[in-house]
């Protein structure tokens, strides 16, 4: 039997297919701002469309350094150099790389 | 093809008019009729006589005709018309003219689903134009192939359009 017109191969009567709804929430656009960067000091974090949750902050080589629960928050204690932070908001988690001087 | 034709609240006439017939291809359109609309045929095809080029074929699948007046029908042909073929509709309201009027010398119009009470065929919410299925439509799952084009159209609809 030939393939029919849809995903499905099923067919609907009339002009609309009925497609079940998928429990996949799209995600809001994953900007943010981080800033200053380089910093001294403190971190500025502001997320378009989304709640923070947390942000981890790892060295380059993976060592877990610290956790922040606000989106101000200060990296004076730490050597200069280049870090990661794990960002985890409501919807999703992403990296970013900070420089400390 | 795949567009929403509807006069809503106004008073035009048909709601699609092929006056002078040829060969013709209606698939996947939302085709509504409005209650104040002032003619009671939704598609009328070679109604001014058919003096388009030969033949006089009429295509029309996985459609959604709907007919909010109280009285009227839905698909008028000429007579005289060569085809009249009709597959995976809804044809939805009232009928009180009969679905099809006129003639066509080939009739093929099965597999179509007809109810003059548009809550009948479980769609989204009418009253706001939403013609889209509910999960447990009986239109849903309901169609059949139909394996044809006419003049490079495709007549089976492209539903991941």
């Amino acid at each position: 039997m030939q393939k029919l017109g849809n995903k499905y191969n099923k067919i609907d009567i009339g002009a609309f297919e009925f497609f079940a709804p998928t429990d996949n929430k799209e995600l809001a656009n994953p900007t943010f701002i981080i800033y200053p960067n380089p910093t001294a000091d403190w971190v500025h974090l502001e997320l378009k469309n989304d709640e923070l949750k947390q942000v981890k902050m790892y060295s380059l080589s993976g060592e877990f350094l610290q956790t922040f629960f606000t989106s101000d928050f200060s990296i004076a204690p730490f050597q200069n150099g280049v870090y990661f932070l794990l960002i985890q908001t409501e919807q999703q988690s992403f990296f970013t790389k900070i420089m400390k001087f | 093809m795949y567009n929403r034709i509807a006069n809503e609240q106004s008073t035009d006439s048909r709601t699609i008019d092929l006056p002078n017939g040829g060969t013709t291809v209606i698939v996947g359109n939302i085709i509504e009729q409005g209650p104040s609309s002032a003619n009671s045929n939704l598609l009328g095809y070679g109604l001014e006589g058919l003096s388009n080029p030969a033949p006089h074929k009429i295509w029309i699948c996985n459609n959604t005709f709907i007919n909010k007046k109280s009285t009227g029908s839905f698909i008028h042909t000429q007579s005289g018309t060569d085809t009249l073929f009709v597959k995976n509709n809804i044809l939805a309201g009232a009928k009180t003219g009969g679905l099809f009027l006129g003639s066509a010398a080939v009739v093929d119009s099965s597999n179509n689903l007809v109810s003059n009470n548009i809550a009948d065929f479980g769609f989204v919410d009418a009253a706001k134009y939403n013609y889209q299925l509910i999960t447990t439509s009986i239109a849903k799952d309901a169609g059949i192939e139909v394996n044809k084009s006419v003049n490079g159209y495709d007549l089976q609809t492209q539903m991941d359009v």
